[in-house]
């Protein structure tokens, strides 16, 4: 069953005629729902028998996303890369700018998760959230971290690159592509970016860049920036 | 000291008129030290060490120049006293180091014992969970903690019944049993987690610990962190386990307070030492002495941070949990 997640990156793949795929934290019902010829999946754990699906174009990496890239030939450049089962801002941030070594000038990144609907789904910790949540009486909760800390960096310390955020039912996906913004920094402060909590989330939510799909995904075909930041 | 961990017979020597020196921290080295009536060094009196590699490791130094500057005894015990052992609050030491001469002690109840303070112990009292093990092992010796050099009429100073990375007598392993093993029941595995310690404080983690625990967790994994619990809750939860399991750390030695443990226990080792040898090792010369079901290995990391006097702990990151999972499951 394609998810969401798996429907937009084969919108844009289809669209932009994309070779090959990485994705961190790969899961199954992600990775397998891409149609692109040469994929890579990254998961120091994966929820799937990862023999079966390897072939000379299909690769499993069972390893933590560090290490993975630290082994990884800086000559390989990926067209689109996901970062799917990801949570927290300081080790996507790494995966992310790790991604970049391994980019082109054409490069489509799709982070998941990045906009948590509650206060329970924005804490750090997993079993804290879900302790939290249930004491409060929500049975279930999306937990999705504080990736949307990246979010906020990605806008005050990489204007090299464009980006914009689609929600969907429970969370959202941002696309970062490359294209100059103007350097407008919010916060121009790394240490309040980390320290950020959902409230504040909320105070900054413009930033988060959020448009309907086919809006966002016109930008990136015609590889402009978001209307708020044209410059150049 | 040869690698002895079964049958030999411990011994112990009995000095007069001996006068002990408080340790004392010089230019990173700890200097101590217990001298007969003639000034003679009692080389027992000291710590020494091995490495992982079977090197000897002198940790307490013999306090250098006593014997010219015969330093005057502030202080006299005129009666006949055990020495117990250079006293520090680390877990881990306390149990192996600390508790090595129990096997004399426990047979002496009305004898007095004395301790030297480590480095950085002195003016300190036994801690909450010091205090507990006494209790459990029913040590009721009055306890005396040196400070000031002193001089003792009559001292005995058992050969201690374990070492680091060296030996464990079975002498010493029946004196340290305070709970009898209970039959494992099936399902309970516990993980002896070390991802909650105080990086500060402890010696190592590994970084990814968290994540690996969530997983283990949806195995049916009890994530169990002792630092939070007695010494006797501690022993509650692993009595009846089936399988035990964890990063290399000192939680796993408290099993030496159990007997006729029959629970697997697998150790995943902290470092990766792809081209050494290692010698020994206390955790297999536990395993060895109490017969435990246990298997030790080696996963792929990387240590990613050095310890430092700021942070404290060494740093390693797990490069996949599949080969941790797989060889718990392996075991299952």
């Amino acid at each position: 069953m394609p998810t969401n997640l798996s429907q937009l990156i084969n919108i844009i793949a289809s669209k932009k005629n994309t070779k090959n795929y990485l994705e961190i934290m790969a899961t199954d019902e992600t990775f397998f729902e891409v149609n692109i010829p040469e994929k890579t999946a990254v998961n120091p754990y994966f929820n799937f028998n990862k023999s079966e699906p390897e072939t000379e174009h299909i690769k499993c990496s069972e390893l933590v996303s560090d290490i993975f890239f630290n082994e990884l030939d800086q000559g390989i450049k990926y067209n689109l890369i996901c970062l799917n089962d990801v949570h927290n801002f300081e080790p996507t941030l790494r995966d992310f700018t790790n991604s970049l070594i391994h980019s082109n000038k054409k490069t489509i990144w799709v982070i998941n998760n990045t906009l948590p609907p509650d206060i329970y789904s924005s804490l750090k910790d997993k079993k804290e959230a879900l302790k939290l949540a249930k004491q409060a009486g929500n049975k279930q909760i999306n937990w999705c971290g504080d990736l949307y800390k990246l979010i906020f960096t990605i806008h005050d310390f990489f204007p090299a690159l464009s980006y914009s955020t689609i929600k969907t039912a429970n969370t959202a996906q941002t696309l970062v592509w490359y294209g100059k913004r103007v350097l407008m920094p919010r916060f121009d402060d790394f240490e309040q970016i980390s320290r950020l909590d959902y409230f504040t989330l909320q105070k900054h939510l413009d930033l988060m860049l959020f448009m309907p799909q086919p809006k966002a995904l016109n930008l990136i075909y015609k590889s402009i920036k978001p209307e708020h930041f044209v410059t150049t | 000291m040869t690698n002895n961990n079964q049958e030999s017979t411990l011994e112990f020597q009995v000095v007069e008129n001996a006068t002990i020196l408080p340790c004392e921290y010089k230019n990173g080295k700890s200097y101590s030290g217990i001298f007969d009536a003639q000034d003679r060094l009692v080389p027992d009196s000291l710590l020494v060490r091995k490495d992982l590699f079977g090197h000897d490791k002198q940790v307490i130094l013999a306090k250098e120049n006593y014997a010219l500057t015969k330093m005057i005894p502030q202080s006299n015990l005129n009666d006949t006293y055990i020495f117990a052992g250079y006293l520090t609050g680390h877990y881990g030491h306390f149990l192996i180091e600390n508790l090595a001469r129990f096997w004399y002690i426990k047979q002496y109840p009305q004898l007095p014992i004395i301790w030297i303070p480590f480095t950085g112990m002195i003016n300190q009292n036994f801690k909450s969970w010091q205090k507990e093990i006494f209790s459990l092992l029913k040590i009721n010796n009055p306890q005396i903690i040196i400070e000031k050099p002193t001089s003792v009429k009559q001292l005995i100073i058992p050969q201690p019944g374990c070492g680091i990375h060296d030996y464990f007598y079975l002498q010493q392993a029946q004196a340290l049993i305070a709970l009898k093993a209970e039959n494992p029941q099936k399902g309970r595995k516990i993980w002896l987690s070390r991802s909650q310690l105080d990086p500060k404080r402890s010696l190592s983690s590994v970084d990814n610990e968290k994540q690996l625990e969530q997983i283990l967790e949806l195995q049916g994994w009890f994530i169990f962190h002792p630092q939070e619990h007695s010494i006797k809750q501690q022993l509650e939860m692993l009595v009846s386990s089936e399988h035990i399991a964890g990063f290399q750390g000192s939680a796993f030695h408290t099993l030496i307070f159990l007997d006729q443990f029959k629970a697997k226990i697998n150790i995943f080792r902290r470092r990766y030492l792809p081209n050494q040898q290692i010698v020994n090792d206390t955790y297999t010369n536990i395993a060895k002495t109490k017969q435990l079901k246990q298997t030790e290995h080696f996963v792929s990391q990387t240590k990613i941070r050095e310890r430092t006097q700021n942070y404290g702990a060494s740093v390693y990151l797990i490069h996949s949990y599949r080969q941790i999972i797989d060889l718990l499951n392996n075991e299952d």
